[in-house]
């Protein structure tokens, strides 16, 4: 979708800007808090909520958004989703009974807790999301290139060297304690 | 990928037991950067910490990324106009840019009311008061008063006893 947007008529307040940019967005802010919004919810209210929040304070979030560094429409899908999901939180927050929620949701995990003291900065961000997404997500590597705009090659590199630091850190907590 | 062994599966679930706080949400604008691949792996760092360690963050972002990249769906005209109304028409307004209070002064009349109000209330008040106050005084000072009268009986019939019984003596 094409940003053919007066951002500055727009921030100043020209009726006729925001009038245009209603009608340019609207379809797009709709699908987006569509796909965030939970059953029973108003899409409208969620909708005009988003452009609420556009403009509030003088336009204060429309302020923030810098055409330099990501299009319109990626930044107005990630406000609206984020917005959406601000208020079925709010909503949400005191109104579930706590028996209508599922035990298991209520059940505590009996996952081993790692009782190995790891360094925080173990992996970098990019190696703990690669690893997730591999072996959480089942994603493969093509695909995870794709998503994350880089090459496939670098991927394999990433994933290679994260391991090599898992094993070399698990390998030195369970050495046996000479006597 | 080809089939990863179940090792680094293993090492990978060893380092997710582990538990690790989920990070914080990134501001919108740094996100649509990263959706949009314009972010170096420095300046990504705290993007990819955030889908990495947050369970729903991924699928979130993904859905975002995803919806940015279709044609909007079709919104009723009425959708439209009351986000449109969001916004007030500048031209519209008077041109000396003199803005129009949305609520109505209050006639004098209602003040001075409402002044006469509370000066009323306050004087009904301390006329309760003061009269409650007067009263438990006067019956206060009426029990004082009798109790003295007693008090002076006892005393000279006290006397009158100490005389007869030093007469009967003497």
């Amino acid at each position: 979708m094409a940003d053919t947007v007066d951002l500055a008529a727009l921030v100043r307040g020209d009726k006729a800007a925001w009038d245009g940019f209603v009608r340019r967005y609207a379809g797009l802010i709709l699908s987006a808090v569509r796909g965030a919004a939970r059953a029973g919810t108003e899409l409208d209210d969620l909708v005009q909520e988003v452009f609420a929040r556009l403009c509030k304070d003088d336009f204060r979030l429309l302020k923030t958004y810098d055409s330099a560094r990501a299009g319109l429409s990626t930044w107005l899908t990630i406000v609206a989703r984020s917005t959406a999901r601000d208020i079925q939180r709010r909503r949400q927050i005191g109104v579930t009974p706590i028996d209508s929620v599922p035990e298991i949701a209520l059940a505590v995990t009996d996952e081993p807790r790692e009782k190995v003291r790891l360094p925080d900065g173990l992996l970098s961000p990019r190696q703990k999301l690669i690893l997730g997404l591999i072996y959480e997500r089942d994603m493969e590597v093509a695909e995870i290139a794709t998503h994350l705009g880089i090459d496939p090659q670098t991927v394999r590199s990433t994933h290679h060297k994260a391991m090599l630091k898992l094993r070399s850190h698990f390998a030195v907590a369970e050495k046996p304690v000479k006597r | 990928m080809a089939k990863l062994g179940d090792d680094e599966q293993g090492l990978w679930r060893r380092w997710r037991a582990r538990g690790e706080a989920a990070a914080p949400e990134p501001d919108a604008m740094a996100l649509a950067a990263y959706a949009e691949h314009r972010l170096d792996e420095r300046a990504a760092e705290p993007i990819e910490n955030w889908l990495a360690t947050d369970p729903s963050a991924w699928a979130e972002f993904e859905a975002a990324r995803s919806a940015a990249r279709h044609e909007g769906a079709h919104v009723d005209a009425a959708l439209i106009a009351k986000a449109c109304a969001l916004v007030a028409d500048m031209a519209a307004m008077p041109a000396d840019g003199k803005v129009v209070p949305l609520r109505r002064p209050a006639p004098a009349w209602r003040s001075a009311l409402a002044w006469s109000g509370i000066a009323a209330s306050l004087a009904a008040t301390s006329l309760v008061g003061f009269t409650m106050g007067s009263d438990a005084y006067r019956s206060l000072s009426r029990t004082q008063v009798t109790e003295a009268m007693a008090t002076d009986a006892l005393e000279a019939s006290s006397t009158l006893d100490t005389y007869f019984s030093d007469d009967s003596g003497t």
